[in-house]
C-alpha cells in the first residue's frame, strides 16, 4: 500500500493541513506517527483508514479488509454486544460467526461482563475496548490505532501490544499514534513524525526527546532564529526548537530581548515542561537561580535523558508553577450535534 | 444490493431508532394525519394532504439520521464500508423511515371513505406520497453536515427547501398535489413527469452529499 503525495484541507481556502504525505506500507510494517496535537494526526489516520478520501495525491494498494480504532468510542445508544454484532455482519460475517468472534474477544480483553450494557453507560476504558473489539472481528489487514491505548488500563493496553504483535505477524500492516514514547517500541518497524503537514522520517529518539515549543508575545515577525517561528492568531509567535537548544534560546529571549513575553513553553506531546503564566520577561530573568521553584514531575523524564539535567535546573528556576499554560493550538475538527 | 450492503443500512435504521431522533418528526407526522382525518375529506385531498407532510417529515428525518452518528462512530462505519457506502446507507435507511411514514399515510387516505377517482386516484395519490418523500430526503440530504455543519442553519435550509419544494411550480411534488388536489371528485390526471424528475432531484441531491462526506465528516 502507497501514499503518495497525498494532501488534504478543511476548505478550499482552508490551508492545507497536510500538504505532502508519502508512505509505503508493506504486509508486516508496524508503523508509528507521531507530531503535536494538531498536526494533522488523526486525519492523516483517517485518511489512511480511508474513511476519508485525500484532497490531493492518490492512495493504491489498500487491502480489502481495513479497520480503525479512535480514542474514544462516543456514547451510542446500542449495547456493546449489538454493536459488535452490526459491525461483525457490516465486515460481512454470518450472525453466529459475529457473535462468536465477539464475544472471544471480550474474554480476551476482560469486558465480557460488559457486553449487555449500553454503551453510553460504559466506563470510557470499557468503551474504548468496544471500539478495539469491533476492529478485530474480520481479522483486518490493516489496522488503524489512532491513541487507542488512551484510557485503557494497564491490562487492556498490554493486551492492545500484543494484538498489533499478533496482526503484522500474521501479514497484517498497523499504524499507531500514541503519547507513550516506549509504545512498541521495540517491534515498530518504521516511525514518522507529522510536521507542518509533512511526514519525516524518525527514529525512536523522536518521540523521547521531542521538540519544545516556546510561544512569545511581542516577538519580531519574521523570527530572527535560533529556531523555527511562525506566527499564529492573536499575535503569539511559536517557535520549534530542538531541546539541545531551548535552554540557550530562553536564556537569549529573557536577557536580550526585555519586551518579548513568554507566554508557554512546551514539548510537542503536549506535555508542559515548564510555563510562566503571564510573568514579564524581566522578572522570569530575576527569578533564575538554580533550585529554586517546585520540581515538575514528568513521568520517565529521568530515564530519557541527555538534556534533562540542563533543562531541569535552569528551566524548572524560571517559572512559577502555578498553572499550566496550554498555547492555542487549532482545532482540527468540530462536530455538531 | 449484498447483504453486507443491507447490514449498513440495517445498522443506520437500529441507530436512528434507538437514538430515538425520529421520534419529533413521526409525532408532528401522526398529529397532522390526526387533524386531516377528523375533517372527512374525500380520498384525493387526503392524499394531497398527507403528501403535502411528507416532504417536510422527510427532510427532518434525513437531517436526524445524518446527525445522529457522532465522528468517531462516523469514521469507524466508513472506515470498514468505505465512505460512499455509509454516507448511501444512511440515507436509505433515513428513506426507509419517510417510505413508512407514506405508507400510514396511504392508509389513513384510504380510510377516509370513498375513493372517486377508482385506481387512478390511488396511483397518483401513492406516486405523489413516494415522490414527497424522496424530494424530502434530498432536502434534507442538502441541508445535513457536512454540507451544513451548523445545526440552526442546516434546519432553516431544511424547512426553505422544503417549503420551496412545494410550492415551486414545477416541483415534481407539487405537480402531484395538484393534480390531486383539482381532481374534483373525478380521476386525477396522472403526472407523469413527476416521479422520473423527483428520481433525478435525488440523485443529484444525494451524489453531493456523498462527494461532501467522502472528503470530510
Amino acid at each position: 500500500m502507497r501514499l503518495s503525495a497525498v494532501g488534504y484541507r478543511y476548505g478550499w481556502r482552508a490551508p492545507w493541513v497536510l500538504g505532502r504525505v508519502d508512505l509505503d506500507l508493506q504486509p508486516g510494517d508496524l508503523v508509528r506517527i507521531g507530531g503535536y496535537n494538531g498536526s494533522g494526526k488523526s486525519t492523516l489516520m483517517r485518511i489512511i483508514a480511508g474513511a476519508h478520501r485525500p484532497g490531493r495525491g492518490a492512495i493504491t494498494g489498500r487491502p480489502q479488509n481495513v479497520a480503525y480504532v479512535p480514542g474514544q468510542l462516543p456514547p451510542l445508544p446500542f449495547k456493546a454486544h449489538d454493536y459488535l454484532r452490526h459491525f461483525g455482519r457490516i465486515n460481512g460475517l454470518s450472525g453466529e460467526e459475529a457473535e462468536e468472534r465477539a464475544l472471544s474477544w471480550l474474554e480476551r480483553f476482560e469486558a465480557l461482563s460488559y457486553r449487555k450494557h449500553r454503551i453510553g453507560d460504559l466506563s470510557r476504558g470499557t468503551a474504548q475496548k468496544v471500539a478495539i473489539i469491533q476492529a478485530l472481528l474480520a481479522e483486518p489487514e490493516l489496522l488503524i490505532l489512532d491513541e487507542a491505548w488512551t484510557s485503557l488500563d494497564a491490562f487492556g493496553q498490554q493486551t492492545l501490544d500484543e494484538v498489533a504483535r499478533e496482526t503484522t505477524r500474521r501479514g497484517g500492516r498497523v499504524v499507531f499514534v500514541d503519547h507513550d514514547p516506549e509504545r512498541l517500541a521495540d517491534d515498530a518497524t518504521a516511525a514518522y513524525v507529522l510536521r507542518d503537514g509533512l511526514l519525516h522520517q524518525a527514529s525512536a529518539v523522536d518521540f523521547e526527546m521531542p521538540l519544545v515549543l516556546i510561544d512569545l508575545e511581542n516577538a519580531p515577525d519574521p523570527w530572527p532564529g535560533p529556531g523555527r517561528g511562525r506566527m499564529l492568531a492573536d499575535e503569539v509567535m511559536r517557535i520549534e526548537v530542538e531541546p539541545d537548544g531551548s535552554d540557550q534560546l530562553l536564556h537569549e529571549i529573557l536577557s536580550l530581548h526585555r519586551g518579548i513575553h513568554v507566554l508557554s513553553v512546551r514539548t510537542v506531546d503536549g506535555r508542559a515542561i515548564e510555563a510562566g503564566k503571564q510573568q514579564q520577561a524581566g522578572k522570569q530573568q530575576q527569578g533564575a537561580k538554580p533550585g529554586q521553584g517546585q520540581q515538575q514531575s514528568v513521568p520517565k523524564q529521568s530515564e530519557r535523558g541527555r538534556e534533562e539535567q540542563g533543562r531541569g535546573e535552569r528551566g524548572r528556576a524560571e517559572h512559577q508553577q502555578s498553572a499550566i499554560a496550554r498555547a492555542s493550538v487549532p482545532q482540527q475538527s468540530r462536530r455538531q450535534p | 444490493m449484498t447483504t453486507r450492503d443491507a447490514a449498513v443500512a440495517r445498522y443506520y435504521v437500529v441507530l436512528l431508532a434507538r437514538s430515538q431522533r425520529w421520534l419529533p418528526p413521526v409525532l408532528f407526522y401522526a398529529i397532522a394525519l390526526a387533524i386531516d382525518s377528523a375533517a372527512g375529506d374525500s380520498a384525493a385531498d387526503a392524499f394531497a394532504y398527507s403528501a403535502a407532510f411528507l416532504l417536510p417529515v422527510s427532510a427532518w428525518l434525513t437531517r436526524a439520521m445524518l446527525t445522529t452518528e457522532p465522528a468517531e462512530a462516523a469514521a469507524i462505519t466508513a472506515t470498514v464500508t468505505g465512505p460512499v457506502r455509509a454516507r448511501l446507507a444512511a440515507l436509505s435507511a433515513a428513506t426507509g423511515y419517510g417510505l413508512l411514514c407514506a405508507l400510514v399515510g396511504a392508509i389513513v387516505a384510504g380510510a377516509t371513505g370513498a375513493l372517486p377517482g377508482g385506481s387512478a386516484t390511488l396511483l397518483t395519490g401513492l406516486s405523489t406520497e413516494l415522490v414527497c418523500v424522496l424530494l424530502g430526503t434530498a432536502a434534507g440530504a442538502l441541508s445535513a453536515p457536512p454540507l451544513v455543519p451548523a445545526a440552526g442553519w442546516g434546519v432553516l435550509l431544511a424547512g426553505l427547501l422544503a417549503l420551496g419544494l412545494l410550492v415551486a411550480r414545477f416541483s415534481p411534488a407539487a405537480m402531484g398535489i395538484r393534480a390531486l388536489t383539482t381532481a374534483n371528485g373525478a380521476a386525477p390526471h396522472y403526472p407523469l413527469a413527476a416521479l422520473p424528475s423527483a428520481l433525478v432531484v435525488v440523485a443529484v441531491a444525494w451524489s453531493i452529499s456523498t462527494a461532501a462526506a467522502i472528503r470530510r465528516q
